[in-house]
């Protein structure tokens, strides 16, 4: 090396002393507490004993799940493989019957948000039903960052099997 | 050192070397990936590609940056620096895959462009904690395209050598752009300090050697040679300099290497034509200086490396008084052959 080149590494180095130790502790100090991504998940969940319904396909298993009196209600989603998408969330449907009552007139703000789902793994929810209107469980898988539904999910009403 | 430009001038060294740097790289791959599958069976085959090539990258940028301060402060790490460029374009074949997939992994799904997506997903300058880290990871990488695309010696020759270095030092911006997108990207979400620990222990380790070596020559720089003589000074007596090695002075701003060889002294000018590797701290092989960087040769009498090569450097006059070793540091033009002083 050339003398000048000598000295410029040196000036560098001397700017990389100061500056390295200074961008890693602000970094360091800055880390949010809590983490600000959260997964919309109740931390830990007893499963329902009875499997009132349920629905399997390559993509995720889910059973809706209550107790004996049929007063507490759960989604458990079983996602089988990773998502085509960063995250996605659940709403129970209110489909509107003047539009024909399809998933094509989903609209998420008059929906019920369920929960949030990423990675592939078991998700448990608490599902708001009043067990004394008998109704169709419907739910609707959302992309939420490119507003488009992913998957729709009609469960029909069968009789109430033991659960695991 | 070749009359033509080849793709990889292989020889013997190289290909241990390159051996040794994929036996290395295979290695930690393959014991990353198990202990991640270990610890968690979730992850999917991009999580793991991205994070395994994204700490092998980092791991080999610091052995890089480490081997030039290690090769000033002690000659047995020169072996490490013979073909360092080929663990560089390793390390941008890694962050390169790390940034292909990240890319594919985040941004590919979605409507916008992937690489426009990069820089619109996140605008948010104004926050350190959500501070767009990505981009920092994709200048980064952009600077690793520049400097292995141009590693060949064609592109030393034709950019020339300030150019080429200038392009080349670079690396320590990317170094540092590398070091704050993984502070303000992965860190982020991490509870665990080790992380910046490690990343910490990495900066400061660099930073040591390089000031370390930078004072060392420093102190070379600086010594101060008397009494002249007719424009010569006195550098040193005869029998502190080993046959076939050199001794190197710094006098008047230039350093000089004096090589011992068949009974005379020669001066040249220290400094390679090729990345500027210090010729005093090579020895005389097959009758000519050898640069113990990259092999590069010269003739002591005349500072030209031997036919066909056309490299040249400054020669200096030299002269033997009373077992005494006397310089005159002022340069002939590149390759001028001088008689040498004939040791008594």
């Amino acid at each position: 090396m050339i003398k000048p080149l000598r000295k410029r590494h040196l000036q560098i180095w001397t700017a990389i002393a100061i500056l390295l130790p200074l961008g890693i502790i602000f970094s360091w100090l800055v880390i949010p507490n809590p983490v600000p991504v959260k997964i919309l998940q109740a931390p830990t969940v007893e499963l329902l004993p009875v499997i009132h319904s349920k629905k399997d396909t390559i993509q995720y298993c889910i059973n809706i799940r209550t107790n004996k009196e049929n007063t507490s209600w759960q989604l458990e989603w079983k996602n089988k493989l990773a998502l085509m998408v960063p995250s996605a969330v659940i709403y129970k449907a209110s489909l509107n019957p003047s539009e024909g009552g399809t998933f094509g007139s989903f609209k998420p703000n008059s929906s019920q948000l369920i929960g949030r789902i990423e990675a592939t793994g078991d998700y448990v929810f608490p599902l708001p039903i009043d067990s004394t209107v008998q109704e169709q469980l419907q739910f609707v898988l959302y992309d939420f960052i490119h507003e488009r539904v992913i998957d729709s999910i009609n469960l029909n009403n069968s009789s109430p099997e033991r659960g695991d | 050192m070749s009359a033509s430009y080849s793709a990889v001038g292989w020889n013997r060294q190289k290909k241990i070397y390159d051996w040794l740097i994929a036996g290395f790289c295979s290695g930690y791959l393959v014991l990353f990936i198990s202990l991640t599958l270990v610890f968690n069976e979730q992850v999917t085959f991009e999580t793991l590609l991205i994070r395994s090539t994204a700490t092998l990258a980092i791991l080999l940028l610091h052995v890089i940056l480490a081997i030039g301060p290690l090769c000033r402060l002690n000659k047995k790490f020169l072996p490490l620096l013979y073909n360092r460029r080929h663990l560089g374009v390793t390390m941008f074949s890694l962050a390169l895959i790390h940034g292909a997939f990240s890319i594919f992994q985040f941004h590919a799904l979605s409507n916008t462009n992937a690489v426009a997506s990069l820089f619109t997903s996140n605008t948010n300058f104004g926050s350190l904690p959500a501070f767009p880290f990505q981009a920092l990871g994709f200048f980064a990488l952009i600077i690793f395209f520049l400097m292995a695309i141009t590693s060949h010696d064609f592109w030393l020759h034709n950019l020339s050598p300030k150019v080429w270095k200038t392009l080349h030092m670079f690396v320590y911006l990317a170094y540092f752009l590398v070091v704050m997108h993984v502070m303000l990207g992965v860190i982020q979400y991490e509870k665990n300090p080790v992380f910046v620990i490690i990343l910490f222990a990495g900066g400061a380790t660099l930073i040591t050697l390089h000031l370390m070596a930078a004072f060392k020559e420093k102190k070379v720089d600086n010594t101060a040679f008397t009494p002249q003589q007719e424009g010569f000074v006195f550098v040193c007596n005869i029998d502190e300099i080993e046959d076939s090695r050199a001794k190197i002075f710094c006098v008047d701003k230039e350093r000089i290497a004096v090589y011992r060889h068949e009974n005379k002294l020669y001066a040249i000018h220290n400094v390679c034509k090729h990345q500027g590797g210090p010729l005093g701290e090579g020895k005389i092989l097959d009758g000519c200086i050898t640069c113990p960087w990259h092999g590069y040769q010269y003739l002591p009498h005349n500072g030209q490396s031997p036919p066909p090569f056309k490299e040249k450097v400054y020669t200096y006059d030299v002269k033997v008084m009373e077992n005494k070793v006397w310089l005159n540091p002022k340069p002939f033009e590149e390759g001028t052959e001088r008689p040498g002083a004939i040791i008594k």
